[in-house]
C-alpha cells in the first residue's frame, strides 16, 4: 500500500527545490525587515515561494513541505515572538495553496486562478493573528478587528505575489527546466526502468 | 567475426509532454570498428538518437530497447559524445583543465594524465599551451578541444554531432585521421552529419533519419564534396552610385593588449553589397562581426558603420545579427514571439507582426513550430528561428555569423533564397562568415579572407 505521503516519488532535485523555496521564504523574512508600518507585507514573498514551490514540484504536499520546513527553520532561528506557533504562519497558507493546486489543474498559468487560491490562502492570517492575540488576551473586539485588517492587507499582498507566478512558469516551461509528467502518466518510463 | 558494440533493437521515444514519437522503431547494429553516418533533415532527431545512446534523454515514453548498455556490455564512460554546440559541454577554465576533468573523474594517475592530455591535443591540432583559457577559443576550436577530451577518455563507441558544421577543412581532415585510426583500434563511430561527403572515405554504414522519426539506409553511398572551392566571386552592378555603409581604415584588433588577431584590414562595404568572410577556425572571423557591431573596441585604426563608429545603441534597429551559437540570442517563451520581438520593440502590435512573422515562418518550414518553445528545437531550427528574427524588421545590415551550421541541404537552399530575395529587394546589405566555401559563396560580390593575422580583399 502506497503511503499518504508517498516520499518516494520526490527527486532529489525537487526535495533541495522544496528546501530552496523555505530557505528563501525565512531568509526573505529576516533579511527584509522592512518597517513599512502596513501589517501583512510579507505575505508577498511567503505566498509566492509556496506557490512556485508547489508549482515546480508536482508532488501534492510541496507547498505544505515547504511551509513547515519554513516554519521549523523560524522557529529555530528565533524569528518573531510567536515560539512554536510561528507555524501557524506558514503551514496555513500552504495547505491551502496545495488544496487549490489539487482542485483546479494548470492553475499556475492563470492569473485568475493564482489570484484566487494566493487570496484564499494570505487570508489564512486571519486565524494565525486572531489566535495569538486570543492567547495574549486582546479585547475579542480589538482582536477581531486587527486580525481582520491584518488578513485583508495580507491577502492583498499574497495576491500580488501571486502574479510573478504564470511568467516565471512560462519561462522554466520554455527552458524545459521542468515539465516533467511527474506520476499522473503511466506511459511515462524512465530511462533504465523496467516495462511493467 | 566482429562483435557488435552496440544494438538498439526497436526503440521509440517521445519528449516529456510530446505525443509524436521524435524516434520510431529504431533498428541499428554497430560493430567494433565500424563507422557510422547518420544523415536527416533538421530537425528529425540525429542529435535525439545519439542522447539516447549516451542515455542522456530526459525521462519520455520510451518503448524498445539499447541492449548493449542494458546487458551491462557498456558503461556510460565507455560512450563518448560530443554535442552539436560545444559550449554545452564546457566544464573548466583552460585547455589542460578541460581534458583533464574525464581523467580525474576515471581516477587515472597524474604521471600518466599529461601523456594522454597531450596526445589528444596533438591529434585534433589544438595547438594552444594546455594553461590556456577556454573562453579565448572560437567555435570550432572549442569543438575541437570537446573531440580532444573524449579521445583522452578511450571511449569505445565515439558519438560526434555535425563535426562538419563546426570543423574547417583542416579540422575535417585531422578528425578523419583520427577516426581511422580509432576504427583500427575497434572503436565504434557514429557521426551525425548533413555533409557526409566530408567523411565519405570512412564511412561503413550511411543511414537516414527520415522525417518521420525512421531509421532507413541510404539511398546512395555520400559523393566525396570538394572543401575549398575557390571560385572568384562575382561583383553585382549596383544601382546608381551606391553609398559606402561600412569602411574600416588599418584596423587591427589585439588579444591581451599586445598580441594582434589581425591587423591592417582595409575594406569598404556599400550598401546593398553582400560580402562573405571566410577564414580557419579561430582566424578571427566572429572578432571582426563583433567589432562591426561596437562589441569590440579596435586597438588601432578605424571603423564606421552607417557613417559613425559603431554600437550597440547606435545600430539598434539598423542592423540584423545572428550568432554563431544562437541559444545566445533566444530568449522568449515561444517561437512565434522570438521571431516577433524585434517588432515589438519597434512598437508594432501583435495584430501587425502578425503577417510578417508567419510568412517568415511558412519560408522556413515552421509554420507548426510557432506555438513551440523555441529553447527546445534543435540546433538548426533554432538558427532558423534567429534568422528570421534578424531579418522581420527588414534592417539595413545583415550580419550572419556561420547561417549554415546545423542546417541540411534543402534548408539551406531555402535560406539562401530567402536572404538573396531579401537583399535584392530592400537593397540590404549582407555580411556572412563561414568556414567552408559553401553555396553562399557564388552570391558573394566580395570575400573577405581572414587568414595569417591579415584581412584580403578579393572582388
Amino acid at each position: 500500500m502506497k503511503s499518504l505521503f508517498n516520499l518516494n516519488r520526490l527527486s532529489l532535485k525537487e526535495s533541495l527545490f522544496i528546501g530552496f523555496c523555505a530557505v528563501f521564504i525565512v531568509l526573505l523574512r529576516a533579511g527584509l525587515r522592512l518597517h513599512l508600518g502596513i501589517p501583512g507585507h510579507s505575505m508577498l514573498f511567503t505566498v509566492f515561494f509556496l506557490m512556485l514551490a508547489r508549482a515546480c514540484v508536482p508532488y501534492r504536499f510541496s507547498a505544505s513541505f515547504t511551509g513547515l520546513i519554513a516554519g521549523i527553520m523560524a522557529v529555530v532561528l528565533g524569528l518573531g515572538k510567536g515560539g512554536p506557533l510561528i507555524l501557524l504562519k506558514f503551514l496555513p497558507p500552504a495547505i491551502v495553496i496545495d488544496i487549490g493546486a489539487m482542485l483546479i489543474p494548470a492553475w499556475h498559468n492563470r492569473y485568475l486562478f493564482c489570484i484566487l487560491i494566493a487570496a484564499l490562502a494570505a487570508s489564512t492570517k486571519f486565524i494565525n493573528t486572531y489566535f495569538v492575540d486570543y492567547l495574549i488576551g486582546m479585547d475579542p473586539t480589538v482582536n477581531l478587528q486587527h486580525a481582520f485588517i491584518g488578513s485583508v492587507s495580507g491577502t492583498l499582498f499574497g495576491m500580488a505575489g501571486s502574479l510573478f507566478v504564470p511568467p516565471i512558469m512560462g519561462k522554466l516551461n520554455a527552458h524545459g527546466i521542468i515539465g516533467r509528467h511527474f506520476g499522473d502518466n503511466p506511459e511515462v518510463r524512465r530511462h533504465g526502468e523496467e516495462k511493467t | 567475426m566482429t562483435q557488435p558494440v552496440l544494438k538498439i533493437e526497436k526503440y521509440s521515444y517521445a519528449y516529456p509532454g510530446s505525443r509524436d514519437a521524435v524516434l520510431k522503431d529504431i533498428q541499428l547494429v554497430i560493430n567494433a570498428g565500424e563507422c557510422l553516418c547518420i544523415t536527416g533533415p533538421t530537425g528529425s532527431g540525429k542529435s535525439t538518437l545519439l542522447l539516447a545512446i549516451k542515455d542522456l534523454l530526459p525521462d519520455g515514453r520510451l518503448s524498445g530497447e539499447i541492449l548493449s548498455r542494458k546487458t551491462g556490455q557498456l558503461r556510460g564512460s565507455d560512450i563518448g559524445i560530443v554535442l552539436q554546440n560545444p559550449e554545452t559541454q564546457l566544464l573548466a577554465n583552460t585547455i589542460g583543465s578541460e581534458i583533464a576533468f574525464g581523467l580525474e573523474n576515471r581516477c587515472v594517475s597524474p604521471d600518466r594524465m599529461e601523456s594522454r592530455i597531450r596526445g589528444a591535443v596533438s591529434a585534433v591540432g589544438l595547438d594552444f599551451p594546455l594553461d590556456f583559457p577556454v573562453l579565448k577559443l572560437s567555435m570550432g576550436q572549442k569543438y575541437r578541444l570537446i573531440v580532444a577530451s573524449i579521445l583522452a577518455m578511450s571511449p569505445r563507441i565515439l558519438l560526434l554531432d555535425e563535426p562538419g558544421a563546426q570543423l574547417d577543412p583542416p579540422g575535417i581532415q585531422k578528425l578523419k585521421h583520427v577516426i581511422s585510426d580509432l576504427k583500427n583500434q575497434g572503436v565504434a563511430v557514429v557521426i551525425c552529419e548533413h555533409h557526409p561527403g566530408y567523411f565519405s572515405d570512412i564511412i561503413d554504414i550511411h543511414r537516414v533519419l527520415a522525417e518521420d522519426g525512421t531509421l532507413r539506409p541510404a539511398a546512395d553511398t555520400p559523393e566525396i564534396q570538394p572543401m575549398a572551392e575557390h571560385s572568384p566571386p562575382k561583383a553585382r552592378e549596383l544601382q546608381g552610385n551606391p553609398e559606402s555603409l561600412l569602411k574600416a581604415v588599418n584596423l587591427c584588433v589585439t588579444e591581451n593588449e599586445s598580441l594582434p588577431i589581425w591587423s591592417s584590414a582595409n575594406f569598404t562595404i556599400e550598401k546593398g553589397r553582400r560580402v562573405g568572410v571566410y577564414g580557419d577556425n579561430g582566424t578571427g572571423k566572429t572578432t571582426l562581426l563583433r567589432c562591426m557591431t561596437g562589441n569590440i573596441t579596435p586597438a588601432k585604426g578605424t571603423i564606421s558603420v552607417f557613417g559613425k563608429a559603431p554600437s550597440p545603441k547606435w545600430l539598434r534597429h539598423k542592423i540584423g545579427c545572428l550568432f554563431q551559437n544562437p541559444q545566445k540570442q533566444i530568449f522568449e517563451n515561444t517561437v512565434f514571439d522570438e521571431i516577433a520581438f524585434p517588432l515589438k520593440r519597434m512598437g508594432f502590435s501583435r495584430s501587425q507582426a502578425e503577417g510578417e512573422v508567419n510568412r517568415l515562418l511558412r519560408f522556413m518550414e515552421m509554420e507548426h513550430l510557432g506555438s513551440h518553445s523555441p529553447h527546445k528545437l534543435s540546433f538548426g531550427q533554432k538558427h532558423l528561428v534567429v534568422l528570421a528574427s534578424a531579418l522581420v524588421h527588414h534592417p539595413s545590415l545583415l550580419i550572419l555569423d556561420d547561417p549554415f551550421a546545423g542546417l541540411d541541404f534543402r534548408r539551406r537552399k531555402t535560406v539562401q533564397d530567402l536572404l538573396m530575395s531579401v537583399s535584392e529587394e530592400k537593397n540590404m546589405t549582407l555580411i556572412w562568415t563561414g568556414h567552408h566555401l559553401d553555396g553562399l559563396q557564388k552570391h558573394a560580390d566580395r570575400v573577405l579572407e581572414v587568414s595569417g593575422g591579415g584581412i584580403a580583399s578579393r572582388e
